[in-house]
């Protein structure tokens, strides 16, 4: 409790810091709901000033642009079917239907109040109980972490069972591109045909830009006259409709359940964290057919889960000085260049840093809704300009946001490529989603397993020393062979049923 | 409609803007590159370099903001005189940002922030088919950072005596983690795995980065590690990490009291030294040029105490050392590299 005390009168003696976190929620939002200008993105792009600022100032900074980005991506996601980061491409798929069936402001007010749910939820948990939750990071070893990079993948295979066939063939081929470049345990090229450019793989944020800004935009233009050309927002609401937010109950206990636990371990992110909590709200639901028709639930199951993740994060990162992701990692280095260690004797020896990390994390979700909500219609206006002319706008703002996250011009080249192929495959009635997922998820199982299997003597065996992982291994069968076992069920029961009507 | 696009556009040009000032924040003489926009034409075989530099001058840092190659590389720009800017490029554990600069055109305009060691190991390793680290001229090094084998508390050990013994009574039982497989670190610990005598009886753990490689110390998944001190100095402040011994040739100024490796009489030792390197064909005196401003550089305090703060010890070292050493060191590295890869093979 000192600590937060702390904390709010370091952050709030200084106008500089206060400031801040306006300014910085601010510019996060404007980059989270441009499409190809993301989240990370805006914190790459502050990293240097924060150099001369004190630690609060800079922590503050970023903690406050990373929460802006992360829920300003809904925008995009809700009035254009174009994730404006890539943590919003699950809010697309109730979204988008949402706002079309001309219910555009309740969509945008529920998303936004999602996400300041899934904020503070996880802002409560880094707060009350960081230290002791932190431990879980430290019980994930490798195979943990394979086993629940696993059981994610069960997830997004069981999403496709509508076509399996399909399903399997997006996630294979995204694991497939997850295998160019440099291996990084025996530091062997693959697949890069003796090209040094694809050495490192393919950018997630390029590819990612391609599937689902570019190759949507091809798709869009195709039915440009075939339709109205703009969508119109009326009736803007400060808290978004009791009614609909009725059915939101089970979505945003998940999300922020799920998007905290994911947060605090290690690499995982919040694409995972998303259609996990969609498919798992979906599955416990009445009415599992209104998902995907812009049912509010869904973009609350999205929306509660990606924010929730941040402060999830941010956990193992004051406990114990571990990033969970780039933009953590970069508070990292914002930390040591002034001096500071991170890790668990932050705790004791700057207690300010601590607290300072908790208050900007609480304030930019409270501000982040206050902006975000309290300037919708700026935001909309932003984006729901002719799509004439917002689409040339989107794609410049894409490719000069891809170029300057890593400042290459191969990254530009492979999301044209990743928008061709993408485009290709949406038409051949290949979802992206599953595609996605199995890159990240990919090369997060194969790097876990070969580490597992560094420390199990090359043994798979070593994985039933592991309780946790058995436990996650255990719900991936499940997951896949319950959904085979209910329709069995439900054959015979039929059959039954004829019998007993004959 | 007009007003809404216009607002996107704005925005556009605004990130333009942000992404040069973010990459210019390090420079203090931005101005000067105004005057003069033909670089490539200032450049001559001849060596007539007087208006050197005419233009900003590129640091390549092929890794992510924030790390310790950028650290340093925008503490040194801070410090110059010369008009400079940061540009990350990451990617392959720094080749790809490595691979940029190198076949950058050798006018003096761009460099690269590297780890001498890692530079050597693109081409050693068999990475790359050019040879790297032969044909980029170094133009100086300016810290240097050391490897500490350690250990989590939980083990008990306090010397690296108590963890050999315990290894070799039980042997296959002890995970040993290491970062950047096949780089530098992992070549350094096989080697001092071999001189202690345990090579067959531990585990060999990679990890892709020093935090991962931390997060598995901590949490015990491996019972030694071969980290940074940098990258351990909060775990050994709080006492959940034990150093055993610094991979260095003297005793470390923050830690008078765990021994080095030269004194355990280990044959190798991993230090981390990192410097600035030019494309190749980058005439001598823009290197000249390059070299005398960085050696202002390490003369000033703001920037030593920075690296002080982040973990490093501040060094220099001229170009020509550093080229005459990767020579010297190439048949050794190679060895390692050659031994590993048996190890692989097995």
């Amino acid at each position: 409790m000192d600590l937060l005390t702390l904390g709010f009168s370091y952050v709030f003696s200084d106008p500089l810091t206060i400031f801040l976190l306006i300014g910085g929620t601010l510019f996060g939002i404007v980059f989270g709901s441009i499409p190809g200008l993301t989240a990370t993105l805006g914190v790459i792009l502050l990293i240097p000033f924060t150099y001369g600022m004190t630690p609060v100032q800079g922590l503050t900074l970023l903690i406050s642009v990373y929460v802006g980005g992360i829920s300003g991506g809904l925008i995009a996601a809700i009035l254009i079917n174009i994730p404006g980061t890539p943590s919003s491409i699950v809010t697309t798929w109730d979204g988008y239907p949402m706002a079309q069936n001309g219910k555009p402001a309740a969509a945008l007010a529920i998303g936004t109040f999602c996400s300041l749910l899934g904020g503070l939820f996880s802002a409560f948990v880094l707060i009350f109980i960081a230290p002791p939750v932190a431990r879980v990071a430290l019980l994930f070893g490798s195979w943990e972490s394979f086993a629940l990079a696993i059981m994610a993948l069960a997830v997004v295979v069981s999403m496709c069972s509508e076509d399996i066939l399909k399903g399997l063939l997006s996630v294979t081929f995204g694991m497939l591109l997850a295998s160019v470049g440099l291996d990084r345990v025996s530091g062997i090229a693959r697949l890069t045909f003796d090209n040094w450019q694809l050495m490192a793989g393919f950018s997630d944020t390029a590819l990612m830009m391609g599937f689902f800004a570019i190759a949507e935009i091809f798709s869009q233009v195709r039915a440009l006259n075939g339709r109205k050309e703009k969508l119109e927002v009326r009736k803007y609401t400060f808290f978004p409709p009791r009614q609909e937010m009725k059915d939101c109950l089970t979505p945003i206990t998940l999300g922020s359940l799920y998007g905290t636990f994911i947060g605090i371990v290690p690499a995982i992110g919040q694409n995972v964290a998303t259609a996990i909590v969609y498919n798992h709200t979906k599955a416990l639901s009445k009415f599992p057919e209104k998902f995907g028709t812009g049912y509010a639930p869904g973009i609350a199951a999205s929306e509660t889960a990606n924010n929730a993740v941040n402060g999830g994060a941010l956990v193992p990162l004051i406990t114990l000085g571990i990033p969970g992701d780039m933009v953590t990692a970069a508070l990292i280095g914002g930390l040591m260049i002034h001096g500071l260690q991170p890790g668990p004797r932050l705790y004791v020896d700057h207690p300010e840093i601590i607290g300072g990390v908790m208050v900007s994390y609480l304030m930019a979700n409270i501000v982040m809704y206050l902006l975000q909500q309290g300037l919708m219609r700026v935001w909309v206006k932003l984006l729901t300009a002719k799509m004439s002319y917002l689409f040339p706008a989107l794609l410049l703002s894409c490719v000069l946001g891809v170029y300057t996250i890593n400042n290459r011009m191969f990254d530009v080249w492979v999301m044209v490529a990743g928008a061709i192929v993408g485009f290709v495959l949406m038409k051949l009635g290949l979802d992206l989603v599953p595609l996605i997922l199995g890159y990240i998820l990919g090369r997060l199982i194969e790097k876990y397993m070969r580490t597992g299997l560094a420390a199990s003597h090359g043994s798979f065996m070593g994985i039933l020393k592991a309780p946790i992982a058995v436990a996650f291994l255990l719900i991936a069968v499940f997951l896949l062979v319950a959904p085979l076992i209910f329709r069995l069920f439900k054959q015979t029961k039929a059959v039954s049923d004829e019998k007993d009507a004959a | 409609m007009k007003k809404s696009i216009a607002i996107v556009l704005t925005l556009i040009m605004a990130l333009a803007t942000i992404s040069g000032c973010a990459g210019g924040s390090g420079s203090n003489s931005g101005a000067e590159s105004a005057g003069n926009s033909s670089a490539d034409g200032s450049v001559s075989a001849d060596g007539a370099n007087a208006d050197y530099p005419a233009n900003v001058i590129q640091v390549i840092v092929p890794y992510s903001p924030g790390g310790g190659s950028d650290t340093l590389a925008r503490a040194a720009i801070a410090a110059s005189d010369l008009p400079m800017v940061a540009i990350n490029i990451e990617g392959a554990s720094g080749l790809v940002g490595t691979m940029q600069a190198y076949e950058s055109k050798p006018d003096g305009y761009t460099i690269v922030v590297q780890t001498t060691h890692d530079l050597m190991g693109f081409t050693v390793s068999g990475n790359t088919d050019v040879r790297m680290f032969e044909d980029m001229p170094a133009i100086c090094e300016l810290v240097t950072d050391y490897n500490a084998i350690s250990t989590n508390k939980k083990t008990g050990w306090t010397t690296i005596e108590d963890m050999v013994e315990y290894v070799k009574a039980h042997p296959g039982e002890v995970n040993w983690g290491v970062t950047g497989a096949q780089g530098m670190d992992f070549a350094t610990t096989t080697m001092h795995l071999q001189d202690l005598g345990i090579a067959d009886a531990v585990n060999i753990v990679p990890y892709e980065g020093g935090s991962e490689g931390m997060t598995a110390l901590l949490g015990n998944h491996v019972q030694v590690s071969t980290l940074t001190i940098g990258e351990q100095a909060g775990g050994i402040a709080s006492g959940d990490i034990v150093p055993l011994l610094i991979s260095s040739p003297d005793r470390v100024e923050a830690y008078p009291d765990v021994p080095t490796t030269k004194e355990t009489g280990l044959r190798w030792y991993g230090k981390a030294n990192r410097g600035f390197f030019a494309p190749p064909g980058t005439p001598e005196d823009i290197l000249k040029i390059l070299q005398d401003n960085f050696e202002k550089v390490s003369r000033d305090e703001t920037f030593k105490q920075a690296m002080i703060d982040y973990g490093f010890t501040p060094i220099f070292d001229i170009g020509a050392n550093v080229d005459a050493y990767m020579t010297e060191a190439e048949p050794m590295l190679a060895d390692v590299y050659e031994r590993l890869a048996a190890i692989n093979r097995e």
